[in-house]
């Protein structure tokens, strides 16, 4: 208690640096007075009694001092000292304290960026009680599909089993959710009645489901909302509670809304809506008796103390025991479980291997960030040499003055830490952007990215501040002070590791610029390819029959009742359908018999309504486009491209010839009426491939279609026209994806973008850091040397000699550098090659374009310090005292 | 040479300085630096010399954990001069630690006054 009330006066003191000292000069004085007086009365005069009561007394000052240790905490008072004292230091040189914090700030910026990318997508547990329970249920043929998907059929067999504490089935399923007559396309989730019980997720107001809400088919319309979807919806309103909420043509009530941070386990995409399983059919689907369709993923939470393997061999037990006919589709099927507890992610293999090596790129460039910092303070501690010399003359220990050098690379890096951690959300947010993959990832600056950003600060700091030690450790007082030429043994014919790391510096930087100009260029090419379709003006919008119950019988005619609508928008000059669009993802094949060599073969088939090609400004070359007659009743057509015109009938004329449909064999022939250009619709490097065009009127199919509206003007108007027609026809139909084919030319580039992008921050960034570096050595060697240099200016040494004693060293390292950079350029193109397009990937301009940059920057950043050099007073350099 | 250095003067231990300034105070009442350790050299019949560079810290250490408490008064020259008297708390602690002071005195007596015979 007592010690404690001590601890806090003194903390207070140290805190304040207030001091009593007023207080303690009066009580010695005072004391002095009266030792003084006795003196003289034992019979001293009164000069003889003041000595030898000052003599009685003691140092004072050393008094004051332990007196001033007992008043504050001297370890604390120490480090604020130090702190006050780096702060000045920095202060003073404005500019190296910018150059040193901004590199820093670069380096754990970046790092602390894809770390929390990492962190988010994928270390990071799902926000659930007791995650490490969590198992998905899989088998061999979905953990190689990579998505666990099993039947209705199925859950409902496994449902009941006493070897896991619950399970629980989920899919996802895009919805339109209409909330106060606005509709959005947002991520539902059909999920059973146990799903929240088992995944251990929670509400913030309201319940979850129950096993009760998912009973009976088509009548539990309650439905759960995440926290996003409450704010963006309904501004998290608490009185939520029991409104509707539109999904597709069905009205729910809302009865909870999901824990904040809780939005499913798909990691990367949220859910928006829950809805119970038992609904499906009113969102667009109807598989609960489908035994043959996989579409659910399983979820179990073990029941403790149970292994994962034990699980699944008592799993596969039961289900043959209990529900022999689910099991009897997979003969020999065993379950196999696999750890739950980060959720699931599609996106994870894609991008695990990217993210690791984009963080050890990242961890590479900190580290040589932390290289040039430290040559930079190196160059410091050089010139305060003699500072060091005069404060260990005064009895500074080394341990004090190590402190001091480590106090001040502390701060540095905590000035770098701080700006690196308030860019890194940005920083993220731009990672996760340029991704082909649309992430939903939330990149705010948490408690794990701060740690791990504090401990990067802390291990730059302890790295960076080792360059002044070790300098002063090597100052020796005779040294600094007698032969204060500050000319140690001369090292520069030894090539350090500080050197080969400069010019490493300088090779990466080469390399990654070079990269980033021949993907720039690419980019260009790629813009001024032919797609072979015309791009501007036109609208997308895809719309989803089957969602609305339509059937094979009864799309025909929504497809033309919805083409009658559009195209009478006002606005609109042209309008089709298509199943597959350019440059998106996604591709429908059908085999296809080969009349020449009759083979059957996998051809893309693409299903496109009247009017097509001349929507699109495709060229037909001859024959005709589909039209409106084009239907059920009519004879089937089809149009075919160039390519498959060489493949299926070289040098012929494909007009009026007949294929068999693919299909059961009983299929009907169909008739060749057009030939158009080829048009890329993969991506726009590769050749297009053999292609079939089917009239949309002529198939039974329900799947989602897209609308092609040609613009006459502004396409950004014609979107919400078109909803409304669209809302008239039949409002229970789906809309989303709307997009422009413009943008979707745009993501095609996205991958040579963001490749494009990055190497180049990267190589401006290598760049500046090879710049410090290389003026880290010259200015080093400058400082290390200006006695000599003034020495051989007394004795009449032009400046250009002085340049050749200064930058000999300095050129070797940037030849040295360049040689290597380019050839490591040569390879590294070589790997980026599939992301170049029209530019070879050794283009000799770009090579010697970079390089000259390179060069340019070198050279300024080297002669700035022999600028300083030639130009000193000879007399003080002589001296330099 | 003054008297006080004519005899061989011992510096006091450390920790029993605090023992004797608090009982000082305890018998002697408020008391400024001075008169403290001049009082306490008297009282140890001049064998001790109490050091300033300890006695300062040492009443600024109690005055922190609260045993003592200072104000400003007028000395016997009629100058300012720091008053230092005993607390409550500063009472309290007086107590324990001559309880403790005896204990131990008492224990180390009898190891003194030990001889071979009495442990046969």
């Amino acid at each position: 208690m007592r010690t404690l009330r001590r601890f806090l006066i003194r903390l207070a003191a140290s805190a304040t640096t207030r001091r009593d000292e007023g207080r303690l000069r009066e009580e010695l004085e005072q004391h002095l007075a009266l030792q003084t007086a006795e003196n003289v009365r034992s019979g001293l005069s009164l000069v003889e009694a003041r000595r030898q009561a000052v003599l009685k007394f003691g140092g004072v000052e050393a008094i004051k001092e332990h007196y001033r240790d007992e008043q504050g905490l001297p370890v604390l008072d120490d480090l604020l000292q130090d702190v006050r004292y780096a702060l000045r230091q920095l202060q003073r040189a404005p500019l190296f304290t910018l150059t040193a914090t901004l590199s820093l700030a670069m380096g754990i910026g970046a790092n602390a960026a894809v770390f929390t990318v990492i962190e988010r997508v994928l270390l990071r547990p799902l926000p659930v009680s007791n995650p490490q329970e969590l198992v998905f249920i899989t088998d061999q043929r979905t953990l190689e599909e990579q998505s666990p998907r099993f039947s209705y059929p199925f859950y409902a067999g496994l449902r009941d089993n006493d070897v896991l504490a619950g399970v629980a089935a989920r899919s996802s399923v895009p919805v339109n959710a209409g909330v106060n007559g606005r509709i959005a396309r947002v991520t539902g989730e059909l999920v059973s009645g146990t799903y929240f019980s088992v995944v251990g997720a929670g509400t913030q107001i309201g319940r979850t489901f129950t096993p009760e809400d998912d009973r009976m088919p088509g009548a539990h319309g309650v439905a759960v909302i995440s926290d996003g979807f409450w704010l963006r919806n309904f501004g998290s309103d608490p009185s939520v509670l029991g409104r509707d909420v539109q999904v597709n043509d069905h009205t729910f009530t809302i009865i909870g809304v999901a824990a904040k941070g809780f939005s499913g386990t798909e990691v990367g995409f949220p859910t928006d809506i829950w809805l119970p399983m038992t609904m499906q059919r009113e969102v667009g689907r109807d598989l609960l008796t489908e035994a043959r369709t996989n579409w659910l993923e399983i979820i179990g939470r073990l029941s403790p103390g149970v292994s994962l393997e034990r699980a699944g061999a008592e799993l596969t037990a039961y289900l043959e025991r209990r529900a022999p006919g689910v099991q009897a589709q997979f003969p020999g099927r065993r379950l196999i479980l696999v750890p739950g507890d980060k959720g699931n992610s599609p996106v994870r293999r894609d991008l695990g291997p990217a993210l690791g090596a984009l963080l050890a790129l990242t961890a590479l460039a900190l580290v040589l960030a932390c290289v040039n910092v430290a040559s930079l303070l190196a160059v410091r501690s050089a010139a305060r040499e003699k500072e060091i010399a005069v404060r260990l003359a005064l009895g500074a220990g080394h341990a004090r003055l190590t402190r001091q050098f480590v106090t001040e690379s502390l701060v540095l890096a905590a000035l770098g830490g701080t700006a690196g951690l308030l860019i890194a959300p940005s920083a993220a947010r731009v990672l996760v952007a340029s991704q082909p993959h649309r992430l939903g990832i939330d990149a705010t600056l948490d408690m794990r990215v701060f740690t791990f950003g504090l401990a990067v600060s802390v291990l730059t700091a302890l790295f960076v501040g080792q360059a002044p030690i070790l300098a002063f450790r090597k100052v020796g007082l005779t040294q600094a002070f007698g032969n204060s030429s500050g000319t140690p043994p001369d090292t520069s014919r030894r090539l350090t590791l500080h050197d080969l790391i400069v010019s490493f510096q300088i090779a990466v930087s080469l390399a990654m610029l070079i990269s980033a100009a021949l993907l720039m260029q690419s980019l260009r090419s790629l813009n001024s390819v032919d797609p072979g379709f015309q791009a501007e003006n036109l609208v997308l919008l895809s719309l989803d029959p089957r969602a609305a119950g339509y059937d094979g019988n009864r799309v025909e005619g929504f497809w033309r009742d919805t083409l009658d609508r559009v195209s009478q928008v006002r606005g609109v000059q042209s309008v089709s359908l298509a199943g597959t669009v350019p440059l998106a993802p996604g591709r429908q094949r059908q085999p296809w018999l080969n009349p020449t060599s009759g083979e059957r073969i996998e051809i893309d088939t693409n299903f496109v309504g009247p009017r097509y090609f001349r929507t699109l400004g495709i060229p037909l070359l001859r024959g005709r486009e589909f039209d409106e007659r084009d239907g059920k009743t009519t004879r089937p057509v089809v149009i075919v491209n160039e390519r498959l015109v060489r493949m299926f009938w070289p040098e012929q004329d494909p007009i009026g010839r007949e294929l068999r449909l693919p299909g059961p064999p009983g299929n009907p022939v169909a008739e060749v009426v057009g030939l158009v250009k080829d048009v890329k619709y993969r991506d726009l490097r590769g050749d297009t491939g053999p292609m079939f065009y089917r009239p949309v009127l002529q198939t039974s199919s329900t799947d989602a279609m897209t609308l092609h509206v040609r613009a006459a003007s502004d396409p950004g108007a014609l979107a919400g026209a078109i909803r409304r027609e669209m809302q008239i026809l039949d409002p229970n139909v789906p809309l989303f994806g709307l997009t422009t084919l413009e943008d979707r030319l745009d993501a095609s580039f996205a991958q040579t973008r963001q490749a494009a992008v990055l190497t180049g921050v990267c190589g401006m960034l290598a760049l500046l850091l090879s710049g410090i570096g290389v003026y880290g050595v010259t200015a080093l060697s400058v400082a290390r040397r200006t006695r000599d240099i003034g020495i051989r200016m007394a004795l009449g040494a032009e400046p250009r000699h002085i340049v050749r004693v200064i930058g000999r060293r300095g050129l070797t390292l940037v030849i040295a550098g360049l040689s290597l950079g380019l050839l490591g350029s040569f390879s590294f193109t070589q790997t980026a090659g599939t992301l170049l397009y029209g530019v070879s990937a050794r283009d000799s301009a770009t090579f010697a374009g970079m390089g000259a940059l390179l060069v340019v920057v070198s050279l300024i950043a080297f002669c700035i310090p022999i600028r300083a050099a030639t130009r000193m007073d000879v007399v003080t350099a002589i001296r330099d005292e | 040479m003054t008297l006080s250095f004519m005899k061989r003067k011992r510096d006091v231990q450390q920790g029993t300085l605090a023992l004797m300034v608090l009982k000082t105070l305890d018998v002697l009442g408020p008391l400024h630096g001075y008169g403290l350790a001049r009082r306490i050299e008297q009282i140890s019949g001049d064998l001790l010399a109490v050091n300033q560079g300890t006695l300062y810290p040492l009443l600024l250490k109690l005055e922190q954990e609260g045993a003592i408490a200072s104000e400003w008064g007028a000395s016997e020259n009629n100058r300012r001069a720091r008053f230092y008297r005993l607390t409550s708390v500063g009472r309290k602690q007086l107590q324990t630690e001559t309880r403790d002071w005896e204990q131990m005195a008492a224990l180390i007596g009898r190891f003194f006054e030990v001889k071979a015979e009495d442990l046969r």
